[in-house]
Formats: C-alpha cells, sequence, structure tokens
C-alpha cells in the first residue's frame, strides 16, 4: 500500500517544504497509517546512521588540507615586493657604482696589461685560431 | 806557290779563325754559365686542422740559381716577414740563409700604449733537392689547427740564359691567392759573391794590401800587414743597389788596428759605412787616427761566376 503523501515525508522533515505544504502534511499525517510508519521508519534510520561510528582518514586529511592550502599560496614567481622608489634608487645606483669600480680596477691595475685573448680577422683567414703564443720554427725534411 | 805565300796564307788563316772564334762565342754568356738551367720555389700556406690538410695559397717562384724571395704574413695582430737568401753550389746543395722576424700585439700598458712581442732569428740551412723546408710562423703549437708553410725547391729544364744570350727574367706564378692578402710573397736576384780588395795607403803610398771573397751579408776579415803595423778590417756587404750605368753596394766595416801576429786588437773605428760603386774606389781617411796621412781604399766587384742581370 502506498500514499502520494510519502514522498513528501522527508522534505518535512528536514525542513525543506513551505509552511503552508508542511501544514497540509502534518494534518494528513494524524490520519494516514501508512504515513505514520513511514514517517517511524525515517526516524529510525537517521537514528542508525547517526550512531554509527565513524573514524576519518588521518593522512587524506592532511593531502586535503595540503590541497586546499597550495591552492590559496601565490607562486613564487608571481610573488611581488614592494619597495619605497628612494629605496630602490639607492639599490640601482649602489649595482651600478660596484659594476663600474670592478671594471675600472681591472682595466688600471698597475703593471696589468690587458693580454689579447681570442680575436677575429675581419674576413677570410682567421689568424688568431693558430696563435697560440708559440715562437717561430724552421726546418727540413724529406720529401 | 813560294814558301813566303804559304807562311802569310797560314798567318792569314789563323789570325781570321781566331777572330771569327770571338765572334761566335757569346757576348753575354759563358759556354759554362748557358748550361745552368733555372730553380723553382714552391710555396704552399697549408692548414692543418683534425689530420686535414687546406691549401690556403701557392704560389710559383721560378728563377736563376741563387734567386732570393721573401714571404710575409700580415695579420691583424700578427706580423711575420722571412727572408731568405739562397746558394745552389756544385754539389747539388742548396744553402739558404733565412732571416725570420715576428711581430704579435701582446696588449695594452696602463697607459693605454700597445705593446708588441718580437722575435729574430737568422738560421742556415742547407738541404738537397729532394728535401723541403717547413716554416712554422706560429711554432708546433698543440692545439689541432696549425698553419704551415711547405717550399719545394727543385730544377728546371729551363736553361738560364735565352737563345739570344739574355738572362731570363724572373717570374712568381700565383696559383691560389690567400684570403684577404695575408700571404705575400716577393723574389728579386742579386749577385751573392763579391771579390773585395783593400789597400792602405801612407801619405798616397800603397804600404799594404788584402783580399776576400765576400759573400752578401756575411762579414769577412782582412788583414792590411805593412812594415810597421797591421790593420784588420771586418768588412760586410749590407746591400745591393740597382744602380746604372753601374751598380752599387753598401757596405759596412769595423777597424782595428793589431801586432804584426794579428792579435791584440784595438778599434780605431767601429760601424763605418758607405756606398760604394762596383768596381770603383771608396776611400777613407784615417788620419785623424794616425800621425801621418792614412787611408783606406776599397774596391768592390761582383765575383767570377756570378748571375748578373
Amino acid at each position: 500500500m502506498s500514499c502520494n503523501f510519502t514522498e513528501k515525508l522527508s522534505p518535512m522533515m528536514d525542513g525543506e517544504l513551505e509552511r503552508e505544504e508542511a501544514e497540509q502534511v502534518k494534518l494528513h499525517l494524524s490520519s494516514c497509517l501508512i504515513c505514520q510508519q513511514a514517517q517511524l521508519d525515517f526516524l529510525n534510520l537517521r537514528e542508525q546512521i547517526k550512531s554509527h561510528p565513524y573514524e576519518p582518514d588521518a593522512s587524506a586529511q592532511r593531502q586535503a588540507i595540503k590541497r586546499i592550502l597550495r591552492s590559496e599560496q601565490t607562486p613564487f614567481w608571481q610573488r611581488k615586493i614592494t619597495l619605497p622608489v628612494p629605496v630602490f634608487s639607492l639599490m640601482m645606483l649602489a649595482l651600478f657604482a660596484f659594476v663600474a669600480w670592478s671594471v675600472y680596477s681591472r682595466v688600471t691595475r698597475p703593471g696589468a696589461t690587458v693580454p689579447v685573448g681570442n680575436y677575429a680577422y675581419q674576413d677570410g683567414l682567421d689568424l688568431s685560431r693558430f696563435d697560440k703564443g708559440g715562437r717561430a720554427v724552421i726546418y727540413t725534411t724529406k720529401r | 806557290m813560294n814558301t813566303r805565300a804559304k807562311l802569310i796564307l797560314i798567318l792569314l788563316a789563323l789570325v781570321s779563325s781566331m777572330m771569327s772564334g770571338s765572334r761566335l762565342r757569346s757576348t753575354k754568356a759563358s759556354p759554362v754559365a748557358s748550361d745552368l738551367k733555372r730553380m723553382q720555389f714552391q710555396i704552399a700556406t697549408i692548414r692543418e686542422h683534425a689530420g686535414e690538410r687546406t691549401i690556403i695559397s701557392s704560389s710559383v717562384i721560378e728563377g736563376p740559381p741563387g734567386t732570393d724571395f721573401d714571404i710575409d704574413i700580415q695579420g691583424e695582430r700578427f706580423k711575420m716577414n722571412a727572408k731568405f737568401l739562397t746558394d745552389f753550389d756544385q754539389s747539388n746543395v742548396l744553402a739558404i740563409r733565412a732571416k725570420l722576424q715576428t711581430r704579435r700585439l701582446y696588449g695594452y700598458s696602463p697607459q693605454g700604449l700597445p705593446l708588441y712581442e718580437e722575435d729574430e732569428q737568422s738560421p742556415a740551412l742547407r738541404l738537397g733537392l729532394d728535401e723541403d723546408i717547413i716554416l712554422l710562423p706560429f711554432g708546433r703549437g698543440s692545439g689541432e689547427d696549425r698553419l704551415k708553410i711547405e717550399i719545394t725547391p727543385a730544377m728546371t729544364e729551363e736553361p738560364v740564359y735565352s737563345p739570344s744570350g739574355e738572362l731570363r727574367p724572373l717570374t712568381i706564378n700565383i696559383l691560389k691567392i690567400s684570403p684577404d692578402g695575408i700571404v705575400n710573397i716577393r723574389a728579386s736576384k742579386i749577385p751573392h759573391h763579391y771579390e773585395a780588395e783593400a789597400r792602405l795607403l801612407e801619405d798616397g803610398r800603397e804600404i799594404a794590401r788584402a783580399s776576400a771573397n765576400l759573400l752578401f751579408e756575411e762579414a769577412q776579415e782582412l788583414l792590411l800587414r805593412s812594415d810597421t803595423q797591421a790593420i784588420a778590417v771586418k768588412l760586410k756587404i749590407n746591400e745591393f743597389i740597382r744602380s746604372r750605368p753601374s751598380d752599387q753596394v753598401a757596405i759596412n766595416f769595423d777597424i782595428h788596428r793589431a801586432d804584426k801576429s794579428g792579435n791584440t786588437r784595438e778599434p780605431v773605428g767601429l760601424n763605418w759605412s758607405g756606398v760604394a760603386r762596383l768596381g770603383a774606389d771608396i776611400n777613407y781617411d784615417l788620419s785623424e787616427r794616425y800621425a801621418k796621412k792614412y787611408e783606406l781604399r776599397f774596391n768592390i766587384k761582383i765575383a767570377k761566376g756570378e748571375i748578373v742581370d
């Protein structure tokens, strides 16, 4: 045996029906044995679910938390540093001065010479590829 | 015909044969010189890289024995001049006096001035016609890349003199030009062998004489001994100057006073020089160094058998 109001019992017990509709279901419930039995069944089931022991998986929980936190963090390359303009200007000036000083000290060190490194002739034969600083050599050889 | 007429005829025949013989003989070349053949030098600049050889430039010089040549390498920061004085003697041996000069840009001074590394070598080589001369401008090197100049001498079948008796001109055939003209070749033929005579005059009167054979750019000592003294003259011919009507030579010499045995040298004049016309006298006054009027007189000629243009 079934009743048309049975399917409205669960939403009514969860508070999901409109007030007028809920009053209608309650009025019907007072006189319908089938719906009363269904309501008892729903309540029993709820109690069983509540009383069932639940133990959460700790590692799964931690991983879930990490995923949540990670999604909220900004990647390193997208982070921004904010500096006041005078501080930033001073830093750039200091960097430029350091580079200039290091180049100047290399060039003007007393007694230092700037050895000619690899050099390329303009076009054609590049003599530098042969020149390792050796002394010219001449000798005879049998053909 | 009587005997007298016969004798006159024989005499005339002899005279005419002598005169015709002299006309038949070449006016430019002696019979011995006409047998001389031209020499050839093949000069190849080669790049050796990872076992492979690539010819960068190639030239052939052809001329009479005694042809000299220069090889120049000119790069942006490296320069080499290699001069070769060649002499070919009767025993088929090629005597070469080489002079190598290199100049390499090393760097810059603290004042920004360029600093160069220079080297000079003067090796003497003797080789047969079955040998080559190898010149490594940058040394033997330890890397894979090496520049090498190979000089291959050979005798040709072409005579030094043309049928008309003229000396055949020297030729340089460039078979492959080096990129950007980095390698340059020059050749020339100048006399290498000379006969030098030195005389010492006292108040215009000859009191000592000495002579010697001189090789171009090689110093030779002449010892002039008189009754009272002896002087040693070390003479060198530095340069041959082609000039008409008569060629000239630049000379350089030192004079030392010696005892009668030729020892105990005392310098009288060092590093004196001059330009002398071949076959003409050139005088040097030594009066300042002696109480009497003394003169040193040189006369330099090209040695017999030397090939002259």
